[in-house]
């Protein structure tokens, strides 16, 4: 049996499991939603030469620590995975733990970004730049929200006697989700903070 | 990946056309995508259906951002 042994039995003739499958197709749908924001950005970015402009900009190195916290946070996520399949419960509250704070980070040090914009009144009505920054951000940033909330969720189910019987897929399941969420803000931080 | 986020910025500061810049950032942004789905998300180990469920929006997308930028206003 390889690392990563399979909690719940392979599904039908695909050989993949209902919930991973279900995950994916979800993930391909989201896809879609984050690629037609990203191209509206795309096209008005290419049709203002000017941009964002005199309103303010944003600051690179907060959005690059930023980014470093979300992939330091994919990474604890990958361990917990891993820390799931072997069974080891202790690392895998830790790494799951680990995750669920470096997002809440995450999301505060947005919330600060926010706080310093609406203070200089900055909102996404000043210019079509900062319109699309909320938008983008802003969906994103729910997103990671949802992301910390159910991996919370499966923080505390790893409490239940139940848990290693019928419910340690949901690691996994998170995972995905979680470095989907990464995958966004690795093209929405270049394209946002850094042109 | 760290590094990749880091030579990501240190691109943007480069002495070349904005569109060099972009073209590549946003190919590092999917080198570092690639390694994520392919390691992180575990696509190289599971089976390869899942790998065309992950594929199949990207056409999609690649066409969806072409025919906007045929459509878009050029700068002023």
């Amino acid at each position: 049996m390889r690392a990563g042994e399979r909690i719940v039995p392979a599904a039908g003739c695909l050989g993949v499991e209902d919930g991973k499958l279900g995950m994916w197709l979800f993930l391909a749908s989201e896809v879609m939603f984050f690629t037609g924001l990203l191209s509206a950005y795309i096209v008005l970015r290419a049709g203002h030469a000017a941009w964002p402009g005199s309103d303010g900009r944003l600051s690179v190195p907060i959005g690059t620590f930023n980014t470093l916290l979300l992939i330091t946070s994919s990474v604890t996520m990958a361990q917990a995975v891993a820390a799931a399949a072997a069974r080891r419960v202790v690392p895998l509250r830790l790494f799951l733990a680990a995750t669920v704070i470096l997002g809440a980070l995450f999301l505060g040090i947005k919330a600060y970004e926010y706080q310093a914009k609406f203070h200089h009144g900055i909102g996404p009505s000043t210019n079509i730049f900062w319109a699309c920054y909320f938008t983008l951000t802003g969906l994103h940033g729910l997103h990671v929200l949802a992301g910390v909330l159910a991996n919370a969720w499966v923080l505390a189910s790893t409490q239940e006697r139940r848990f290693w019987e019928s419910r340690a897929h949901r690691v996994e399941l998170a995972g995905l989700y979680w470095h989907f969420v990464d995958i966004v803000w690795i093209f929405l931080f270049p394209l946002v903070y850094l042109f | 990946m760290a590094g990749l986020v880091l030579l990501g910025v240190a691109l943007s500061y480069l002495p070349v056309s904005p569109r060099m810049v972009a073209f590549l950032v946003l190919l590092l942004s999917t080198v570092k995508a690639i390694l994520v789905a392919f390691y992180y998300m575990h696509l190289k180990l599971d089976a390869k259906f899942l790998t065309w469920v992950a594929l199949a929006p990207i056409p999609f997308g690649i066409v969806l951002v072409t025919v906007l930028l045929l459509d878009a206003p050029t700068s002023r």
